[in-house]
């Protein structure tokens, strides 16, 4: 063997090595052996011979290796159960579903120290997620992702109405018409209808595009076979819309705790129960006790606010959040029930497979 | 039947593969050189796409692994694969599929040039 044949040899034995560990024990051998094969048989001796050789390998060892990856993954995700998330969840899986909803109770007790706070906040959120994206996202993780697709909307949404140019929209109406309650619960309404319908979006966005990875794509699948599920990545936005509406209110704490407590009740009994009609009960009745729990509190508690306003503009601030809280209830309900219309979709039987589908598995 | 059109059409290389498969048996680099002759050597797979499509088929049902029919005793045991009757069924309902797309790109060439 001469020294650039055994050199490319050895070069493919390393671009083997990327291969996983399933595929190089079943083809490692014969791969190297075509390899050989081919070098003797062509009579590749020479470097220009076996450089061509290897660079036809390498040009096409990216995407053999990736596919190789997904393909191992995917079968065996695929191998389980699209129904896989109707088992009775573990202990593990239901500490981890309620985590979501209990953080925030302990980084309100956490007040002091608010960085350690966030740290615990984001620190579960972030091992959660990535936990949840090697899983396949089974149920306990979609109210991450919910989380998370929320936080990113509602920022967004805030920051584009309170721009100058939606300030000089209110302008345009009339002075008159800047500060009072109707002004200010439209944009509170359409601050909310926008944020959650851009979670929506956003949530079937990312669903779209885990469908990329084998391993995720069943999520869509497991979506089609149970809509609740959506819901239920929707209901892990409310946490941070709860966490919004209690922002800059003092004495907020026995409140907040109540109303995360009840949202973390909701995901417990969802998490528990089998049918898609008993798992969107238990999660509007979450999503009505916490907006109701959050209404009756910042009714309770603006009075004793120390903003710098007159008495007669808390009365107005009182009655403002009133409103929106019991419109941002009636939104949430509607954008937790909007899923159901999934199932007004056309079902493909297990065996169907789009031209798509064949092309990648063929 | 049904089932066997639903995997149409073929990639290129599955196709070609099947195809140098359909007289009988054969081993990677028989079948690697054969893809190559039939497509009068514009395809020239590497071993990762053989083996990966290898395992595809495999997954698939398509092929299966049968003896060397021509042994290499100077060489490790060499695996061969064999089309099985599903592959087979595949591979002719896709020369169909083809046969039909050829009538009809003939007919319709034929009626602009009339």
């Amino acid at each position: 063997m001469s020294q650039t044949r055994g050199l490319a040899t050895g070069f493919f034995r390393f671009l083997l090595s990327f291969y996983p560990a399933g595929f190089r024990s079943e083809f490692g051998d014969e791969m190297l052996a075509v390899f050989t094969a081919t070098q003797e048989e062509a009579g590749y001796d020479k470097a220009s011979g076996s450089t061509t050789l290897l660079f036809r390998e390498m040009r096409d060892w990216p995407l053999s290796v990736w596919r190789a990856y997904m393909e191992e993954m995917g079968s065996a995700r695929m191998k389980l159960d699209v129904h896989t998330d109707n088992h009775r969840p573990t202990t593990w899986e239901m500490l981890f579903a309620l985590l979501l909803f209990c953080i925030p109770i302990i980084a309100n007790l956490l007040n002091g120290v608010p960085e350690l706070a966030g740290i615990l906040f984001l620190g579960t959120v972030g091992i959660a997620l990535v936990f949840g994206l090697i899983k396949g996202f089974p149920r306990w993780s979609v109210p991450y992702l919910g989380f998370v697709i929320s936080a990113l909307t509602f920022l967004t949404v805030f920051m584009a109405l309170f721009s100058k140019s939606y300030y000089w929209r209110i302008y345009i109406l009339g002075p008159q018409y800047t500060w009072s309650m109707i002004t200010r619960i439209f944009n509170q309404a359409l601050q909310s209808s926008l944020s959650w319908f851009l979670t929506l979006v956003g949530a079937l966005l990312v669903i779209l595009l885990l469908m990329i990875w084998p391993r995720t794509r069943t999520l869509s699948q497991r979506i089609r076979e149970d809509w609740t599920l959506l819901s239920f990545l929707l209901y892990g936005g409310v946490v941070f819309s709860i966490l919004l509406a209690y922002d800059e209110y003092r004495y907020n704490e026995p409140w907040a705790i109540a109303s995360w407590a009840c949202l973390a009740a909701g995901a417990w009994v969802y998490m528990r129960l089998k049918t898609p009609g008993q798992r969107i009960l238990a999660l509007l009745a979450g999503v009505t006790l916490v907006y109701w729990i959050t209404v009756v509190g910042k009714l309770l508690i603006t009075p004793l606010q120390d903003w710098p306003v007159s008495p007669e503009k808390l009365a107005l601030y009182s009655t403002q959040g009133f409103w929106s809280t019991l419109f941002e209830w009636v939104l949430v309900l509607f954008f937790l029930l909007a899923p159901a219309l999934l199932t007004l979709l056309p079902r493909r039987s297990p065996t169907d497979s789009t031209p798509d589908e064949t092309l990648i598995r063929a | 039947m049904n089932d066997t059109q639903n995997q149409l059409p073929l990639r290129e290389p599955t196709f070609f593969i099947l195809l140098c498969l359909s007289p009988g048996p054969k081993h990677g680099y028989a079948i690697l050189k054969n893809v190559e002759t039939l497509s009068e050597g514009r395809m020239r797979l590497s071993t990762g796409t053989l083996y990966g499509a290898i395992k595809r088929l495999l997954d698939r049902g398509w092929i299966r692994r049968v003896d060397d029919p021509q042994p290499n005793h100077t060489d490790r045991q060499r695996k061969a694969y064999a089309l099985t009757e599903g592959g087979r069924r595949v591979l002719n309902a896709e020369i169909k599929r083809l046969e039909k797309l050829v009538v009809v790109a003939q007919s319709q060439t034929a009626e602009e040039t009339s």
